[in-house]
């Protein structure tokens, strides 16, 4: 009884090790190893160990990125100086990119079940593009500073995005 | 020669100031005139009145409707051109392959469509496609073929005998179609097409790209293949971009970083760059990205340019679509063929009876900066060059004058009165409309006037304006068309392009190929390019006139003028 235990729990831990082994496999192939570990060690459940799995996963982690920051962005919106239109309509401008970016996310997690890794990889590309699009609104206004925290929202969703087409590689050719 | 400034502001706008005659190996002359005075560089006499808008040296079949270049390619010494081409009228239909072949790309000798509707998969038309050399020197065509259900398919041509040198008749491949949309790869059969001329990966795949697009983001789908027969649909584009629409005629090819040379397509390697390109519909200008690509994951890698928004990178600011480059394997080049359709009316091209030119061809090359291509008109053109006009007292009046080439270099000495560029001048296609040729300035509108009427009741206009942009200058080019045709019909927009020439350290030169009803202009030595359709209804025949002109406070010296006119080249 004891041994039929001890092989099951050994045989859990080596499952598990296989599993963080792929993960780490996986990241390795990415251009940001540890926020790619980070990101799948603390959302992966024991189910989804194929790199469609992953990446998968890692939309997931994307998509909410980027509706977090949309929300932030609107809510500076509504409470930035009541004076100061220009700003106000930028940041409802970056809102709504970011917002797009979330629904490229999304779209392509349809895609990627599906297997059309085309399309996965043509909306993930486009939600890279859409910080872009939010940075260009405020270098339109050479009085407007583009906000660190923005900056760093902006970097923070390429970097997931890059981390998701790195695991795509993985699958396909 | 130096062009005065424009001293006293006149009512009208044809009141422009131009310039004398001074001999021009006395090299920079000032020219002093604040009298309005024009000098009548040449002009010109044209046989026909009848078709007064056909070309002289610019390709077009007898009649009927052309669109964009095909399968461009050089066999056993000999250069190909096919077109989209409709024999049946002067509108889109019917299309098929036209084929004409040249030992110099000035000169063309017609055949017989090569490509036509015949199977299943090409049966309701023959539409774009690019030809690849196979090893042996064999060459192959891939293109479009509009099935029975109307879906776009891509089908292979190869050369029915090998030893015609004309490659008159190909035969179609019994597998056509080799790439098609399916229930299972989800490519929308509106929006896939344009294959391009394939490459060779190290592995010995062949690739190729096909034109699309999703949810308005451009894409181009990436098939490889180890026999050209059997092709695999690669699982991610070769590249994508958001809210470009669809790209048609894509064009891939490497580009050298330390020579003007051309590359062959299949090359990557050490001192490459890649260019990808694509004919953006929703602008409509053929725009290119410059980057890296990486063969072993088969990525391309953007650094330079985009193919929509402010970063765009367009190799004609004017009329100049669906263009396809190959490589010229005779003289180490990359030659740029592109489609000149009309912006006459349908109504008025059917009276006619043709629509569609094809521009000159041009080598294509990285600047020095890496930042951007380089276009210019290939050598051979210049074979054309008749009559040299020289600049002198009297009034010239030639022969056969139109059509022309002309070179005109200009110095700028004194930059403080420059207007200062806003900020948000940022499209120069807009600046150029609201700043037109009659509108005054400090440093410019100075440039050209090409088919200019007499009493310059017509003329098109190409011509510079300088601004202030922070510690730098900025230089605009524009081919306005405002005032090329008393006929209203016709499409007259104004076309601009920023010019990344530095005035202050560098001479700033223009160059127009003119021929009766298109204008290509080449700036800063082809670092901006601007072709025009024009409908000239008084300045045709021997009342077409150039002029060069300064309608800017400042002076501006004139440091080369040479105008040619050109032969007519045989071209049916």
């Amino acid at each position: 009884m004891a041994s039929t235990i001890l092989i099951f729990l050994l045989s859990l831990l080596i499952s598990a090790s296989a599993d963080s082994n792929f993960i780490q496999k996986t990241c390795k192939l990415t251009k940001h190893y540890d926020l790619c570990l980070s990101s799948l060690k603390s959302n992966s459940t024991s189910a989804s160990v194929d790199a469609k799995g992953l990446a998968l996963i890692m939309i997931g982690v994307g998509t909410a990125n980027a509706t977090a920051t949309s929300t932030y962005l609107s809510s500076q919106s509504l409470s930035s100086a009541s004076n100061d239109t220009v700003l106000k309509r930028v940041l409802k401008e970056c809102a709504d990119k970011y917002s797009f970016a979330g629904d490229a996310l999304q779209d392509s997690a349809q895609y990627l079940a599906s297997e059309n890794y085309d399309y996965v990889a043509v909306d993930v590309t486009a939600a890279a593009d859409y910080p872009n699009a939010c940075h260009n609104a405020f270098k339109r206004f050479p009085g407007l500073v583009y906000p660190p925290k923005i900056a760093r929202r902006d970097r923070g969703l390429k970097e997931i995005c890059d981390v998701i087409l790195g695991i795509l590689e993985h699958i396909a050719w | 020669m130096n062009l005065p400034g424009y001293q006293n502001m006149a009512k009208s706008c044809i009141s422009l100031i131009l310039f004398f005659s001074v001999i021009l190996s006395h090299g920079v002359v000032e020219l002093q005139a604040s009298n309005p005075f024009y000098r009548n560089l040449y002009t010109s006499q044209s046989t026909s009145t009848s078709q007064p808008y056909r070309t002289g040296y610019h390709f077009q079949p007898p009649k009927n409707w052309m669109n964009d270049p095909n399968g461009p390619m050089i066999y056993k010494g000999i250069y190909h051109l096919f077109y989209q081409y409709n024999p049946k009228g002067a509108v889109w239909g019917n299309i098929v392959w036209g084929h004409s072949t040249s030992t110099d790309l000035i000169n063309w000798t017609p055949h017989d469509a090569a490509i036509y509707p015949t199977q299943p998969s090409d049966i309701n038309g023959c539409w774009s496609g690019s030809a690849t050399m196979l090893p042996g020197g064999k060459p192959a065509i891939l293109y479009t073929g509009i099935d029975p259900d109307n879906k776009q398919v891509q089908n292979l041509a190869v050369p029915k005998n090998l030893s015609d040198s004309y490659l008159r008749e190909w035969v179609k491949s019994p597998r056509n179609p080799l790439m098609a949309p399916t229930a299972t790869n989800h490519i929308n059969a509106s929006f896939f097409r344009d294959p391009t001329t394939a490459w060779l990966g190290p592995d010995k795949r062949w690739r190729v790209i096909i034109g699309s697009q999703t949810k308005d983001k451009g894409l181009a789908f990436l098939y490889r293949s180890k026999d050209f027969v059997y092709w695999t649909k690669a699982k991610h584009p070769l590249h994508s971009e958001n809210h470009s629409g669809m790209w048609e005629c894509p064009d891939f090819f490497p580009v050298s970083t330390n020579s003007r040379k051309g590359v062959d397509t299949s090359i990557i390697g050490l001192n490459t760059k890649h260019v990808l390109k694509a004919s953006v519909g929703k602008i409509p200008h053929d725009c290119y990205i410059i980057g890296t690509y990486n063969v072993t994951a088969d990525k391309f890698i953007p650094e330079e340019g985009s193919m929509n928004g402010v970063s765009a990178l367009t190799y004609d600011y004017g009329k100049f679509y669906a263009s396809k480059t190959f490589f010229d394997i005779a003289k180490n080049r990359r030659i740029l063929l592109g489609w000149i359709n009309e912006s006459s009316t349908q109504e008025d091209d059917i009276k006619k009876g043709w629509s569609g030119l094809q521009a000159i061809p041009r080598g294509l090359w990285l600047d020095k900066s890496g930042k951007q291509l380089v276009q210019w008109p290939i050598p051979e053109v210049e074979k054309l060059r008749a009559k040299k006009v020289n600049l002198s007292s009297k009034l010239l009046r030639g022969k056969s004058l139109l059509p022309a080439d002309v070179e005109i270099s200009f110095e700028i000495t004194k930059f403080e009165k420059a207007e200062v560029l806003d900020p948000n001048w940022t499209n120069p296609q807009l600046l150029c409309s609201q700043k037109g040729a009659s509108v005054k300035g400090a440093l410019g509108p100075f440039g050209l006037l090409v088919l200019a009427s007499k009493n310059l009741k017509e003329y098109t206009a190409v011509f510079f304006r300088i601004f202030k942009n922070k510690n730098k200058y900025a230089v605009l080019m524009c081919s306005d068309q405002n005032r090329s045709s008393l006929n209203n019909d016709n499409d007259k927009t104004t076309y601009g392009a920023f010019l990344d020439v530095d005035p202050v350290h560098e001479t700033l030169s223009l160059r127009s190929l003119i021929d009766h009803s298109i204008v290509e202009s080449f700036g800063g030595g082809g670092k901006a390019c601007i072709t025009a359709r024009v409908y000239p209804t008084l300045a045709i025949d021997d009342e077409a006139h150039l002029y060069a002109f300064n309608y800017g406070t400042e002076k501006i010296n004139v440091t080369s003028l040479s105008a040619w006119s050109m032969k007519t080249a045989q071209i049916n």
